[in-house]
């Protein structure tokens, strides 16, 4: 090899190169791009849409009787007037030992009389 | 068009993609031995580019970052394959009956695509873009993102790698031209 120099050996490497498959490019493969191209564009506007978890209606309904069946039971026994402030549960008795409701009519008569204290 | 294509210009787009497609293709399909995923591979290095054009700021460096971002692809392709297989490079099949001149010919190319695809990944980058593609030194060394000496050492060694695989062809052609030019 000693009697070829550095360039008559680059020549005939490059020559034989030459020789490699030539890639043609398919058929098709631009517009195959352009489409994969808008494909993208479509998905880059898109927001993911998340679907709400469907909620079956007794779920609810069904733990929201509980509590109203429970509260009228529990109200109806007076369980739990201990915990509630003074103000409200004597306000309450007093209404219910009431037998005659104050209608204004003894009040009105006082009026006419000349009482205004 | 760099900036037409980064305002989502399908039509100035198309045309960058009929500018690059094709060398970008080749280097591609040499890196990945003639392997099927080839438009795969270039695809993703355009579509990269169409969804973020922003990366380029110059667009005489667009071309070469095209065949970085695709080559880096093909080689992370190959290596999460590793079917660097140069039977996938398709023979077009010649209906006509082949002569002997004609079949030593075919033997000759296979026997280059087989030696080029033997070497080593980053040597067969470099003779890829400055044989193949007719890149500079320089340019060459960009699109690898290394020193223009790193490259000449590259090209050298695949040089001398190709030489040895392709021993007896070259030596023929060594002769031949040496006696033409006598």
């Amino acid at each position: 090899m000693e009697k070829y120099d550095e360039t008559q050996m680059d020549a005939a490497l490059e020559k034989l190169l030459k020789r490699a498959t030539e890639p043609s490019v398919p058929e098709g493969a631009e517009a195959r791009l352009m489409l994969v191209l808008q494909s993208v564009e479509q998905q880059l506007k898109v927001v993911p849409f998340q679907p709400r978890p469907k909620i079956q209606g007794w779920t609810i309904g069904l733990p929201l009787a509980a509590a109203l069946a429970l509260g009228i039971y529990l109200g109806s026994r007076d369980t739990f007037d201990a915990y509630f402030p003074e103000a409200i549960t004597d306000g309450i008795s007093a209404d219910m030992s009431d037998s005659m409701p104050s209608t204004g009519l003894d009040d009105a008569e006082s009026y006419a009389e000349g009482d205004v204290t | 068009m760099l900036l037409a294509s980064a305002r989502r210009d399908a039509a100035a787009f198309a045309e960058l993609v009929s500018r690059y497609y094709k060398p970008v293709y080749r280097m591609v399909w040499r890196m990945m031995n003639g392997n099927a995923e080839t438009e795969d591979v270039a695809q993703e290095a355009f579509v990269k580019l169409w969804q973020n054009p922003a990366q380029i700021r110059e667009a005489k460096a667009l071309k070469g970052w095209l065949m970085r971002v695709a080559s880096n692809l093909a080689i992370d392709r190959l290596r999460r394959k590793s079917h660097a297989d140069i039977d996938a490079i398709a023979e077009v099949a010649d209906p006509r009956q082949a002569t002997g001149a004609e079949l030593e010919e075919r033997a000759v190319t296979a026997r280059v695509n087989q030696a080029i695809a033997s070497l080593p990944e980053r040597q067969k980058l470099a003779v890829t873009l400055v044989y193949f593609e007719g890149m500079s030194n320089i340019s060459a060394a960009s699109v690898m993102d290394i020193s223009v000496d790193a490259i000449e050492s590259l090209l050298t060694r695949g040089k001398r790698a190709l030489r040895e695989s392709l021993a007896e062809d070259w030596r023929g052609l060594l002769d031949e031209l040496s006696s033409k030019a006598g």
